[in-house]
């Protein structure tokens, strides 16, 4: 009887809970502080900067103040746990059509050159897969011409400890990159 | 004769003896050169004994410097008296969670050594503790209130402690999970959430290796999830102060079917946004400090909490 008891209880299956290291996965986004909102606005106006209507994310929609420059990133991702994380970039909602919205890796606190450094007119960058993350020098369109491109990785493998900066440049063009128009509208793409 | 024979044998017992005990009993009777002659006189000095307090607390300091339990519980508990900071800081950004339990660095480092696996034992004394849920708090997020950046605002953050967890089971069995859920160090708004799962398609170790391969919607047909009633949360801020309620333990049901495939799948726990109700009753209580949680464009991969099922038959 005590043996039929004792190879019952082997019989009984139990689910064990158990981890190899505990892991913490923590992330925190950071927006320069004369924003004062984690939501940009891209304005567009007639007399833009000159580069193909390139226009920097803005704290309103009147466009007074850049939330981005040469020493200032629009947004910084921190990896505060203690696994490697990836950060990807989606816009939903309806755009108008011809709206770009590129993004690409900070240098150090700010965003290069008067705030456009690694500004590209055709971007470079797919940010479809490891490795082709946009850098300093190269973006990635997260809004194209056509619509939102979803999931697009812009940082691969943000280690522990570390922050990231990215920098946004909104096109509003109605057919084709580099087409200047005079009439644009204003959008504005929570983060 | 035969009398100074037994007087001389007597002196060299008590000799020995004396000798004897003083080498064997630590503290014990003189130290010193002593000569018994022939004669059975005694030649030599004798020396004070030594104090034996002094090498009783000799003998505590080694014995404390061998108190595992003692040096694990220092090495991991919070000593916010060195973060830095001064008393009125660490009052003002602390001072709003529970005392910290006594046993705190033990727990901590059973935690962190694999050898406590119980995380439903832990109450908000000890999670609602940043250094037992942020992994190195004092590396990465002590540094938000040394030196904050007056530059920067920071509305989202949240992590998930612990975030890896692995299930061994079988089909037919149920079980409850439980982790943490927190708002990251140095965030300054109120955040609204809301529980969300999913089966991702894709997961990878820490590597970056593809550990497990699932179809979403198979696999969501081999488990049933139930989430905590309480769905729907709220995650105050943690700048400038850690408040109240801004680490919660999340503790969850899975059932694997019965006609579950043996092999490896995860589910994943994050938080999304909240009703539209929610968001509304917040954003009214705290209007420009309030943000949904998921309001953004930005995803982080891999998720905040991933459940690693090992089914077997």
């Amino acid at each position: 009887m005590l043996f039929m008891a004792l190879a019952a209880f082997a019989n009984v299956n139990t689910t064990t809970l158990s981890w190899t290291v505990p892991s913490g996965t923590t992330h925190s986004l950071s927006y320069h502080a004369s924003c004062g909102s984690q939501t940009f606005y891209f304005v567009s106006y007639a007399a833009n900067n000159g580069d193909q209507n390139a226009i920097f994310p803005s704290n309103n929609t009147s466009g007074d103040t850049n939330c981005q420059a040469s020493d200032a990133n629009a947004l910084s991702v921190l990896n505060a746990g203690n696994v490697p994380i990836d950060v990807n970039l989606s816009v939903v909602g309806a755009f108008t059509t011809g709206v770009f919205l590129k993004v690409w890796s900070a240098t150090g606190d700010g965003c290069g050159t008067e705030g456009s450094g690694g500004y590209e007119d055709l971007c470079t960058a797919t940010g479809l897969g490891d490795g082709l993350w946009p850098s300093s020098t190269a973006c990635t369109n997260i809004l194209g011409g056509a619509g939102p491109d979803v999931n697009k990785e812009v940082i691969g493998g943000l280690a522990v400890g570390d922050t990231n900066g990215l920098c946004f440049h909104a096109d509003f063009v109605s057919v084709a990159v580099g087409t200047n128009t005079d009439d644009m509208v204003s959008d504005s793409f929570a983060t | 004769m035969k009398k100074s024979y037994t007087v001389l044998g007597l002196i060299v017992i008590v000799a020995v003896l004396i000798y004897a005990a003083s080498v064997f009993i630590p503290g014990f009777g003189p130290s010193g050169l002593i000569i018994v002659t022939n004669d059975g006189t005694v030649e030599g000095t004798i020396s004070e004994p030594s104090e034996p307090i002094d090498e009783l607390s000799e003998f505590e300091k080694i014995a404390q410097s061998k108190d595992i339990r003692k040096l694990i519980s220092e090495e991991y508990y919070p000593h916010r008296e060195n973060y830095g900071l001064s008393e009125n800081m660490i009052e003002g950004i602390f001072g709003k969670l529970p005392p910290i339990p006594e046993d705190f660095g033990v727990m901590k480092y059973l935690i962190m050594q694999n050898k406590w696996y119980d995380l439903d034992f832990f109450g908000p004394e000890y999670y609602e503790q940043p250094e037992f849920v942020f992994t190195n708090f004092e590396d990465v997020g002590l540094g938000r209130y040394q030196n904050p950046n007056p530059t920067e605002y920071t509305p989202i953050g949240w992590g998930g402690f612990v975030s890896n967890i692995n299930a061994d089971t079988f089909p037919g069995a149920e079980f409850y999970v439980t982790f943490f859920m927190f708002t990251a160090a140095g965030v300054q708004s109120y955040q609204g959430a809301q529980l969300i799962y999913f089966y991702p398609s894709v997961s990878k170790n820490e590597a970056g290796n593809v550990v497990v391969s699932q179809d979403p919607e198979v696999v969501s047909r081999y488990f049933d999830v139930t989430l905590p009633e309480e769905k729907v949360l709220l995650f105050p801020p943690t700048f400038p102060s850690f408040e109240s309620g801004w680490s919660k333990k999340i503790r969850f049901h899975v059932r694997v079917h019965e006609d579950t495939l043996e092999g490896k799948y995860v589910i994943a726990v994050d938080l999304g946004n909240p009703p539209a109700e929610n968001s509304k009753e917040w954003l009214e209580m705290y209007d420009i400090q309030y943000t949904n949680i998921g309001a953004g464009m930005v995803q982080i991969s891999p998720p905040h909490f991933r459940l690693f099922i090992n089914v077997t038959k």
